[in-house]
């Protein structure tokens, strides 16, 4: 500096001991904070504990799925679950960190998209169901095939639901729209997006996750992502040209709105539930919070129904025993009950699940004021396959959210997107 | 306070006259004083570094054991990697605009912010305030203000009938959009660092040159930057150092989208290490880094000379 | 500045010109730049007087079209929502107990290795100094591959001391403080030592008072460091027992549920600790960064 200049001792002695002193008071307290709180991954503790590993975003989650670990103590008092939690987005990143840290949870959460990707991690469950008491068929069929990897299942599922449209039902009505049901086609849906964008609101919201392209691909030509012997397989015309349609959409008709991030997979939901788009593809799973955020009547509809007829993907989640458990029997027996009837009713009633039990299905309607919706989720569960993908699929879904943007917005090609998506599940 | 006029001294030169006592020493005395520092330094800085040079000569997986590759990682991403090359170009692009901006807009702001300026001292938080708020924040901020539909885009709208152009979707605009956010969040440290360096400019100096007959600009350009080219000296460097490492933002703002238009070195190496879990690699991507940085620090101190003016 | 006297300078041309005297016209240069600057300043302020307004609104409303100010009522309730649907205070409590931490030992271990390299002779003194300064320029994320193994290898993977201890022996605060004390005339310690005061009483009873703006300056820049680090808590932590506050806000974007509203209330929140400490330090902070030229971040 070219101008040091050091300030008169009594002016410094302002930041005194004094108050240097109460600083290290307010540390001490922190400290005793600390001791309490962190660290509390080590393994101690009676050979009855068990820990569940699973994500959440919110207190209310939270709450829930604590309720059912007490379950497990319920039905068996020698056995106690500690409940470990990440959000969304960080929980898979810390599944593997944990592993490698040799810190990982007895009991481990498990979304079917990713079963693949986290196979290792897994201990099989298919010779212990006998023990456990648990017949396959008590499971949605979809979700219970899942779940497994190589013909092994890995996880027992809590939830499950099929890709549907969600529609702005007041919007409809106020523009003189049939509303969209059973039985309606792409051409209504084009037809009602053109009338419904108007005003600065667009009638439909693109995804940029393949789950949003999937529903139309199968509908139309009845292919999925995944061929049947595991691998990645979108550079064909099927999905050209429909990821084409869905592109036109948006630039060239104009009737779906510009895609506004390439990390906002989010974003549909919001301008959704904002109004900003009257109509969109989501899960069962934000059908509870859409109607509560929501300042519109908010519907729900089959896949517009393509040349192949009207289909869908379900996807959903269970939980696992973790390779590393420590006792897994006592592992599986928490993870029976996890996905038994009590919980699962639960889980139904209070909106944090659709049940993947079928006996426990009606728990969600009726816990949720949902019995409109039984119609509209019984004929798409019907009319859908298992959403299957491969074992990179978040390097693969990465690379199709930012150049589906690219792709959509007009910035480059489908076919660039094709090619670079195809390109991913290459490697 | 004119006591303390020396400028920084360099170590050793102070006390050469009492060479009996150089001889001597306060060797324990330094090792006591050093120790609780140094180890921690050893454990957590000079060690991790070495040891992620180390791994860069691997393939290192999160799970499962690591096998010598030798330059396999670094042949891997000077040939074939895509990505990488668009990561350090979108990395440069960043600095080549950020850093710019960012001394312009702080140094501009503090002379503006002049002795004459009332309640000059809550113009200087206010613009310090976003460097101390957590950048998660600010970006979401920024995704509701630049989203299609959003504040800048109907404000446009409505004042000059045509849209704005969709910041975060555009491969074109992202880049644009994340330095925009870097600069509005980063440019009070600077701004403290040259409104502290203009009040230290002596004062004489400038009334004489305005008694010379020199105008505003010239008083400014002629007398005072030359005063204050230690400070910006530093502030690039720090900046530059910085700016290389750019993650946060775009990490909340686009998720390093669209395509890869914002994907920056960092980035990649989060996205190598620790969502592909491929350590060695990621360790690779930042000596790489590394080196870029050490570059362009030497050019600077090399460059330093033909315009930082440390006598006064 | 001595050159070109013979060309009359703008300003001169112009003066006669003026239909106000120089002072009346000063006066009302001054105004329009304090009014330009006002308006600066509102421009600048826009996101964060956003943020707030938001974080009153209803869920819906945060994306409405087009975007207004304020929603149909101010929702206060949004702040407590924010802190039942998070563990938000703990992590703001976590976060602090970090921060606290990490500054604590920043301080007096620069302050000892400082006092080291400024006031002691001791072998090889030159090349260890060289040697600090030398990681200066290693960014953070060169280490963080490493340091995720060594915190595997203690056991330390989400626990307070792993988000500490690695980034609290840096080589900044030692370089920045012995800077400082070189600048400190020796004359002031002698009468001291003629009394009979070791090291350890020269610097904490002499040099430390002396030096505490260079002292507050490292605990502002420390502290805030500590508060907004993301990309090592990102890969730290496992749960919200170790979650920090920039963390934390990530949360409300979670699967299900996209809380902005909430969001926005939990990062008005966020942002009071560090405003605070910036204006209770700031007369400090401004001398300390002249003193110490720091900045660029």
């Amino acid at each position: 500096m070219s101008h040091p200049r050091t300030p008169a001792p009594h002016q410094a002695a302002a930041l005194s001991r004094r108050s240097l002193l109460s600083y290290a008071g307010g540390a001490g307290a922190l400290a005793a904070l600390a001791a309490c709180g962190g660290g509390s991954q080590g393994s101690s503790g009676s050979d009855g504990d068990l820990t569940w590993f699973m994500w959440s975003g919110s207190t209310q989650e939270v709450d829930a799925w604590k309720h059912v670990a007490q379950m497990v103590t319920t039905a068996d008092s020698s056995t106690k679950v500690t409940f470990q939690t990440a959000s969304w987005n960080d929980y898979w990143t810390k599944l593997t960190s944990q592993a490698a840290s040799g810190a990982s949870a007895d009991v481990l959460s498990m979304q079917s998209l990713r079963a693949p990707q986290f196979a290792e991690l897994f201990v099989p469950l298919d010779d212990k169901l006998e023990s456990l008491g648990i017949a396959s068929d008590t499971f949605e069929s979809s979700i219970f095939d899942g779940l497994k990897v190589d013909g092994k299942l890995l996880a027992l599922p809590y939830d499950f639901g099929p890709f549907v449209i969600f529609y702005n039902k007041t919007a409809f009505q106020e523009a003189g729209l049939a509303l969209p049901a059973e039985g309606w086609t792409k051409d209504d849906f084009t037809a009602a997006a053109r009338k419904l964008t108007t005003g600065g609101k667009y009638g439909f919201f693109a995804n940029n996750t393949i789950d949003g392209a999937l529903p139309f691909v199968l509908s139309d030509y009845d292919v999925a992502a995944v061929d049947d012997s595991g691998k990645l397989d979108v550079d064909n015309d099927a999905w050209r040209s429909t990821l084409q349609w869905y592109a036109d959409l948006i630039t060239k008709e104009k009737v779906a709105a510009p895609l506004p991030s390439g990390n906002t997979s989010s974003a549909a939901t919001n301008q959704f539930q904002a109004g900003n788009a009257a109509m969109t593809l989501d899960g069962p799973w934000s059908l509870i919070n859409a109607k509560a955020t929501a300042k519109f009547e908010v519907g729900i509809a089959p896949v517009p129904t393509g040349m192949k007829g009207s289909k869908t993907w379900t996807a959903g989640s269970g939980f696992g025993v973790s390779t590393s458990a420590k006792d897994p029997d006592r592992a599986a027996k928490a993870v029976a009950v996890l996905t038994g009837v009590d919980a699962e009713k639960y889980l139904g009633q209070q909106g944090r699940a659709f049940p993947a039990r079928v006996s426990e299905q009606q728990s969600w309607y009726d816990g949720n004021d949902l019995g409109d919706a039984k119609t509209v989720m019984d004929y798409s569960i019907q009319n859908s396959v298992p959403y299957k993908t491969t074992a990179n699929w978040t390097q693969v879904n990465d690379t199709y959210s930012r150049y589906a943007v690219t792709a959509f917005n007009g910035d480059s090609t489908v076919d660039d997107l094709i090619q670079r998506v195809q390109a991913q599940g290459e490697k | 306070m004119a006591v303390a006029a020396a400028p920084v001294v360099p170590p050793g030169t102070k006390r050469r006259g009492t060479k009996e006592e150089v001889r001597r020493g306060d060797g324990k005395v330094a090792l006591g004083f050093l120790t609780p520092g140094a180890l921690g330094f050893l454990a957590f800085t000079l060690f991790p570094v070495i040891a992620s040079l180390v791994m860069s000569f691997f393939d290192w997986p999160v799970l499962g054991t690591p096998t010598f590759t030798g330059f396999g990682n670094y042949v891997e991403l000077f040939t074939t990697d895509d990505t990488f090359r668009t990561a350090i170009v979108n990395t440069l692009l960043f600095v080549v605009l950020y850093v710019p901006v960012n001394i312009v807009v702080s140094m501009g702001l503090a002379v503006w912010i002049s002795p004459r300026i009332k309640g000059r001292r809550y113009y200087r938080v206010l613009f310090f305030i976003p460097a101390v708020t957590p950048m998660v924040g600010n970006a979401v901020v920024f995704t509701l203000l630049l989203t299609p539909n959003g504040l800048v885009d109907s404000a446009m709208k409505s004042w000059f009938g045509v849209g704005a152009p969709n910041f975060l979707g555009s491969s074109a605009w992202a880049m644009p959009a994340v330095v925009l956010l870097s600069v509005w969040q980063g440019f009070g440290y600077n701004l403290l660092v040259f409104s502290a360096a203009l009040d230290a400019v002596p004062q004489h100096l400038v009334e004489a040159a305005e008694i010379d007959g020199a105008g505003a600009f010239r008083r400014f350009f002629n007398v005072v930057l030359p005063l204050l080219s230690p400070s910006i000296f530093f502030a690039t460097v720090l900046t530059l150092i910085s700016s290389f490492q750019v993650f946060t933002q775009s990490y909340v703002l686009t998720g390093g989208g669209p395509g890869n238009s914002t994907t920056t070195l960092v980035m990649y190496l989060y996205q190598s290490g620790f969502q592909f879990f491929r350590l060695g690699f990621a360790s690779a991507i930042a000596w790489v880094l590394f080196v870029f940085i050490m570059i362009i620090t030497a050019v600077q101190f090399i460059g330093q000379k033909r315009w930082v003016h440390y006598d006064q | 500045m001595t050159s070109d006297t013979r060309a009359p300078s703008p300003t001169l041309v112009r003066r006669p010109a003026a239909p106000v005297g120089p002072h009346g016209r000063h006066r009302l240069r001054r105004t329009v730049s304090q009014v330009l600057l006002t308006l600066v300043g509102l421009g600048f302020a826009m996101p964060l007087v956003w943020m707030v307004a938001s974080s009153l609104k209803s869920g819906g409303e945060v994306f409405s079209t087009p975007p207004k100010l304020l929603g149909d009522q101010l929702l206060f309730s949004n702040y407590t929502q924010a802190a039942d649907y998070l563990p938000f205070g703990r992590f703001m409590l976590n976060t602090l107990l970090v921060a606290v931490a990490g500054t604590l030992i920043t301080l007096v271990t620069s302050a000892m290795s400082a006092y080291a390299f400024a006031r002691l002779r001791f072998r090889f003194r030159e090349a260890v100094f060289l040697l600090y300064l030398g990681t200066l320029m290693v960014p953070q994320e060169v280490v963080v591959v490493p340091m995720f193994l060594i915190m595997k290898n203690l056991g330390w993977v989400n626990t307070f001391q792993a988000l500490i201890l690695p980034w609290a022996f840096t080589a900044f605060g030692t370089f920045l403080l012995r800077q400082f004390f070189l600048t400190i005339p020796t004359e002031l310690e002698e009468a001291a030592k003629i009394d009979g005061a070791g090291h350890w009483r020269i610097l904490t009873r002499v040099i430390a008072p002396i030096a505490a703006p260079a002292f507050a300056v490292l605990a502002v820049f420390t502290f805030i460091t500590y508060w907004n680090s993301f990309l090592w808590p990102l890969i730290i932590t496992n749960d919200t027992s170790t979650t920090t506050v920039p963390l934390g806000l990530n949360l409300f974007l979670g699967q299900n549920g996209q809380e902005w509203q909430l969001l926005m209330a939990a990062a008005t929140i966020s942002m009071a600790p560090t405003v605070l400490l910036v204006l209770v330090l700031q007369k400090y902070l401004v001398r300390g960064i002249a003193l110490s030229g720091l900045g660029g971040r």
